[in-house]
């Protein structure tokens, strides 16, 4: 009998893991764009400061939300046309290389597709970590915390590791246009995810300090719009860099 | 950083984070500042010391070029005055100008107490200062960047460029990006969220809507740029081939990053001179600004279409008749906000009772002489015509009129306009003029030859030319004039420094002005503003002063007065940052060290908190 | 003496062919229109400015108008209009530009960009020379402009625009003499050290001495005929000029890093178009080339100057000379 070929089942898994993961992901920037920066009204203000059980906070916002957050979206706005150029850079340059190793020489299609997954999967946990501090829950906060973490630590793994397969099959950044652009691109938002999982585990220790509480969810909020912001920019690169190499049909 | 709220939890090894520097005078002081006024101040100050730097840079390059075959700066030597002249003044001199009056005069005109992120920005003072030491240290550690400001491969590459010049420039330029992409987006915030209740947008002083257009630039922009400058690092230190040919790289892909960054940084160069331009002509014609609105938005087009013409600076690379036209159009459809702001500053005056201070006096010179610099750029913008034109001293006469003429000249006004505001002093208005018209004149009669120049077919760069080209007379006679213009600056500057130190004192409103700024004391308490204002109409301190009624304010706070803490933090990561910057020029551990320096400092800055405290209010009916 | 610039040599409001004069003209259409609205609008800045000066003491305000849209809308559109009026000449001329007319058997010439020298070569009469070309006059001639190091730009101003000279690019120029005489042409993209010192010439010729001087070209170099020359001729291969230099004709003569050289004595300058080609000047640039090019690769890289077993003595300076003046 021949063996199972165990590969097939594990793409099949996180080709319907990432279906997931996004639909999960809508679900959680949904969530987010409920409280999209816009100014407010009288009311809705009002209803927020009613929630809002700190009671020193006396500094209201001309829109309503906290600065730290509008911070956030804009910085992810600048950091869009920071990936934008690198992305522009690796499409200019697509396909002309004049030696190898060539994309389809080097690719592992299946282990990025489950690297991606996780990376998503991570996104879905983000989520729940947010909705734990939100209810006040710090148990679930650093379960789903350090899961978000694990997956990040892991998805850093899968980068390491395809790095050093693809040095073994002997594309380095300097050997060609491909190699240059390639590391650049997916060696930034790798280090854009390291800093990611830095922050993931100084939340998780400093949650044992009592750094993080309910009144003050909103820094894991925004330490949830960096890690979407990362893993949208993900599934960019993803298709831009991966799928595209993919003889239609194929 | 991340809002008010209970106590700071650390554990006990960390909880010297606690104790934040108190010191209000002295050296310390002004290191742990996150005072938005001071900053404004320490900004002023290095862009004027940057400003000068860069000037004897330029004297330097007259200085060869006034006559023929001279031999005192040849070579690289020169080419490297000339990369460090136009990058000192574009991003050590001019940015931080802007910055100055940004920082110091924002938060006054909304009527806010600080800036959205008071340490962020003192870290942007910091990192702008590390840049500029980085970008200079070159000079004395293996010789500058000599391969001019806009820097282009393969000219740039590790061959052809094999020194460590370029290194420190592109170091120096993405410490300082660094500092501008993040000022800017405290100024977004503090725009958006900080301003006074009831001030719409389109309530908002048209200084402040300038800066609101130019951070979004900078946001924007900067990040492009920074990319092309670490590709460019990698190419020349670490092999790879974005730019070289052999491999099948582009050198024009350079070109497009840079200039993609490098046509925005133009606007926001001059959109900040254009927004005090547009606060100084209303208040000295007793007339409302013409247009408010469009004014507003067509700062925002001339912000938005200067993402669309980039490429006009590449019209010579060959990009063929379509790619050229239709750069050309988009570049000459940017005339058209351009005009509308020009024309409602006239309509401004027209009908007005005008009185000429000397912050009027650069004002109006900024109109007419921005309007030479930008028909000369609308004729560059003809790309069939400009195949003659480019690289040659007709375009350093544009640009020179549109950055001097238009940039520095807003920056001049506003100085002396906003001096009393910075530090409770008036210049002498009669000093003022003479100084005024010893600049106007010496800069038109430096610049103006050089469309000649231009148009004779000298070309950008050359260290030198020959008798026969018949440029001699010209070059002599604008060395002559440059120097005048030299002395002129700095006899302005020294005008400033007097006035600084002079005993007058000025009143809170000494140009009957329209603004909030004008309603708090000269120089302002470090509070701002006593009670927080309301407002209801655009120019509500003029109307309040026509109604004589006072501003509405905000109920007091019975905590007090809500101040942010000052923190070492800022100049501590600056510093990481910039001995990173070294140590990567070199490959030494230094950038680890720095780069360790800077991670300790920046998680103190996580932990340290907002460590707000509180100050009494001043009795009422006192400021 | 400050109108001098009028008589400059590269002066492009001067210009001497359709190519150079279609551009002066899109350029004085521009500016005359510019500056028309430039007197306009300053003109009423500056009748403003006078006109309405407050007069000492009075303190009552002026109408408080605050804009009439209709007003704005209306100068919006003026521009618009005027913006347009500009873009179609330009658009138009891009095209006409972009190729020489029909049917009118343009002179093909490849331009080579070095640090800091021109090469030029005429594939369709085997011509291959450095810094100094002629081309017939009244005949259009197309260039294929490219670069083997950094990014250059071929300018003959008064004969038309530039185009960048980009190294692993072939960019295309052309442009037409319709008078003869020589025509002034330099680098216009900054390249170096040198830059400044990059310049070449052009002469416009009538169509028997062009082909006179083609013939010249594309023949072998002579022979050296005096003592002094042929003793050049020698140390021109002992001091290693060969493996920069080509002379046609000189077996291992055939480097390609440097200018050819087979007719370097008929031409008017050298050192970049710098100076006189005489004898003195010559022997001056033979012994210090760094003197007059800061940078050059001659002055790096050439075994005479940085390896002192090669090392030239003014005497073998003088018979170098001798040789070079006499490949004519």
């Amino acid at each position: 009998m021949e063996a199972l070929k165990l590969q097939p089942v594990i793409t099949a898994f996180s080709v319907f893991g990432i279906f997931v993961c996004i639909v999960l992901t809508y679900y959680a920037l949904l969530n987010l764009f409920k409280s999209f920066p816009r100014v407010r009204s009288k009311k809705e203000k009002e209803a927020m400061m009613d929630k809002d059980s700190d009671p020193h906070h006396h500094v209201e916002t001309y829109t309503g939300e906290p600065n730290i957050k509008l911070f956030w979206w804009v910085f992810l706005a600048s950091d869009c046309m920071f990936f934008g150029s690198l992305i522009t850079a690796y499409l200019i340059y697509k396909g002309q290389s004049l030696v190898g190793p060539y994309p389809l020489d080097v690719f592992d299609m299946e282990l990025t597709t489950i690297s991606t997954f996780i990376l998503l999967l991570s996104s879905f946990f983000m989520v729940l970590t947010l909705s734990s501090i939100q209810k006040g829950d710090l148990g679930k906060f650093r379960f789903w915390c350090f899961s978000t973490f694990l997956c990040g630590l892991t998805f850093l793994g899968f980068q390491v590791y395809e790095f050093e397969h693809f040095i073994h099959e002997g594309l380095r950044l300097k050997t060609n246009l491909f190699g240059s652009t390639f590391y650049l691109l997916t060696g930034t938002h790798g280090v854009h995810v390291a800093i990611g999982v830095l922050w993931l585990l100084g939340m998780f220790i400093y949650s044992f300090w009592g750094g993080i509480t309910k009144e003050r969810a909103i820094e894991v909020e925004i330490a949830g719009l960096y890690w979407h912001f990362v893993d949208v920019v993900w599934i960019v690169i993803f298709s831009v860099i991966y799928l595209m190499e993919l003889p239609i049909g194929g | 950083m991340s809002g008010h709220g209970p106590k700071l939890a650390l554990p006990k090894f960390l909880s010297f984070l606690k104790n934040r520097p108190t010191k209000e005078n002295g050296l310390v002081s002004w290191l742990t500042t996150v005072d938005h006024k001071r900053i404004g101040i320490l900004y002023l100050y290095t862009s004027f010391f940057f400003l000068f730097v860069g000037g004897i840079e330029a004297l330097f390059v007259r200085t060869q070029l006034s006559a023929n075959d001279l031999e005192i700066f040849v070579g690289s030597t020169y080419n490297q005055l000339v990369t460090m002249h136009a990058t000192t003044m574009i991003f050590l001199a001019i940015m931080p100008l802007a910055a100055a009056f940004f920082n110091f005069m924002i938060p006054l005109q909304i009527g806010a107490r600080d800036v959205a992120f008071p340490r962020l920005n003192a870290f942007s003072y910091f990192m702008y200062l590390a840049g500029g030491i980085v970008l200079n240290a070159s000079w004395f550690m293996g010789g500058a960047s000599d391969v001019g400001w806009f820097a282009y491969a393969p000219l740039t590459s590790a061959t052809y460029s094999p020194t460590h010049g370029v290194d420190f420039w592109i170091l120096g330029l993405i410490l300082t990006g660094i500092s501008s992409t993040v000022a800017a987006i405290n100024f977004i915030v503090t725009i958006i969220n900080m301003r006074a209740p009831g001030m719409t947008l389109m309530k908002m002083p048209v200084f402040s809507w300038m800066a609101f257009v130019t951070a979004f630039l900078l946001a924007f922009a900067l990040p492009v740029i920074t990319i092309a400058l670490i590709i460019l690092f990698m190419d020349r230190n670490y092999g790879t081939t974005f730019f070289q040919t052999a491999a099948g790289g582009d050198p024009i892909l350079w070109q497009h990053l840079f200039w993609v960054f490098g046509h925005p940084e133009v606007y926001i160069i001059v959109l900040p001179a254009f927004g005090i331009v547009s606060e100084i002509i209303p208040v000295f014609s007793k007339k409302p600004l013409f247009g408010y609105k469009l004014v507003v938005l067509s700062g925002a087009a001339i912000g938005f279409m200067g993402f669309t013409v980039w490429s006009h600076h590449m019209f010579t690379v060959g990009m063929g008749p379509i790619v050229n036209s239709a750069f050309s159009i988009t570049t000459a459809a940017i005339a058209i906000p351009t005009g509308v702001k020009i024309f409602n500053w006239i309509l401004t005056l027209w009908n007005g009772k005008i009185k000429f201070s000397v912050p009027m006096m650069y004002a109006t010179a900024l109109v007419f002489l921005f309007m030479v610099g930008g028909f000369s750029g609308l004729m560059h913008g003809a790309a069939a015509s400009d195949f003659q034109q480019h690289d040659t001293y007709f375009v350093v006469a544009h640009f020179h009129y549109t950055i001097l003429g238009g940039g520095l000249f807003g920056f001049l006004a506003g100085t002396v306009y906003w001096l009393p505001k910075f530090f409770g002093k008036m210049m002498d208005e009669e000093r003022g003029r003479k100084i005024f018209w010893w600049i106007f004149v010496s800069f038109n009669l430096t610049f103006f030859p050089m469309h000649f120049l231009g148009t004779s077919g000298m070309p950008r760069r050359i260290y030198t030319y020959s008798s026969d080209m018949e440029w001699t007379a010209l070059n002599g006679f604008i060395t002559l004039a440059s120097f005048v213009l030299g002395i002129a600056l700095l006899v302005f500057f020294i005008d400033v420094i007097k006035a600084v130190k002079s005993k007058n004192k000025a009143s809170a409103d000494p140009w009957d002005a329209r603004t909030l700024e004008w309603s708090i004391p000269s120089p302002p308490p470090v509070y701002n503003f006593a009670d927080l204002p309301k407002v209801e109409k655009v120019d509500e301190f003029w109307e309040s002063k026509i109604s004589k009624k006072p501003i509405k304010t905000l109920p007091r706070d019975p905590h007090g007065i809500h101040m942010p803490g000052k923190s070492w933090m800022p100049l501590i990561t600056s510093v990481g940052l910039m001995i990173a910057s070294f140590g990567a020029i070199y490959e030494s551990d230094l950038r680890y060290i720095g780069l360790g320096i800077f991670l300790l400092a920046y998680y103190g800055w996580a932990l340290e908190g907002d460590a707000e405290y509180y100050l009494p209010y001043p009795k009422k009916g006192r400021k | 003496m400050f109108l001098d610039f009028i008589l400059a040599p590269q002066n492009w409001l001067d210009p001497a062919g359709p190519v150079a004069s279609d551009q002066k003209d899109l350029f004085l259409f521009t500016l005359y229109l510019c500056l028309v609205i430039f007197v306009i609008v300053g003109g009423f800045m500056l009748y403003s400015i006078l006109k309405f000066k407050a007069k000492p003491g009075d303190e009552e305000l002026p109408d408080q108008s605050h804009g009439s849209t209709q007003l704005e809308v209306g100068l919006m559109i003026v521009s618009g209009i005027l913006v347009a009026i500009i873009a179609v000449p330009n658009v138009k001329l891009l095209y006409k530009l972009a190729e020489p007319p029909r049917g009118s058997n343009p002179l093909q010439v490849n331009v080579i960009g070095h640090q800091y020298w021109w090469e030029f070569e005429i594939p369709e009469y085997g011509v291959a020379t450095a810094n100094e070309f002629k081309i017939p006059v009244g005949r259009p001639v197309e260039f294929n402009v490219s670069s083997v190091d950094v990014i250059h730009s071929f300018w003959v101003p008064r004969l038309g625009g530039k185009v960048d000279a980009v190294p692993g690019r072939d960019n295309y120029l052309w442009f037409q003499a319709d008078e003869e005489g020589w025509y002034s042409g330099q680098c216009a993209e900054l390249c170096g050290s040198s830059h400044a010192k990059m310049k070449f010439e052009v002469q416009a010729v009538n169509d028997e001495d062009f082909l006179i001087w083609v013939e010249k070209e594309s023949s072998p170099a002579n022979q050296p005929a005096t003592d002094l020359a042929k003793a050049g001729k020698d140390l021109f291969l002992t001091k290693m000029c060969v493996t920069c230099h080509a002379v046609k004709g000189y077996d291992g003569a055939i480097g390609i890093t440097g200018p050819n050289l087979s007719h370097f004595g008929s031409r008017r300058k050298l050192a970049g178009m710098w100076i006189e080609n005489n004898h003195e000047n010559l022997e001056n640039w033979l012994a210090n080339p760094a003197k007059f090019k800061p940078d050059n690769i001659m002055a790096l890289q050439g075994p005479m100057y940085i390896d002192e077993n090669f090392a030239l003595t003014k005497d073998e300076i003088e018979k170098l000379a001798a040789y070079l003046k006499e490949l004519y």
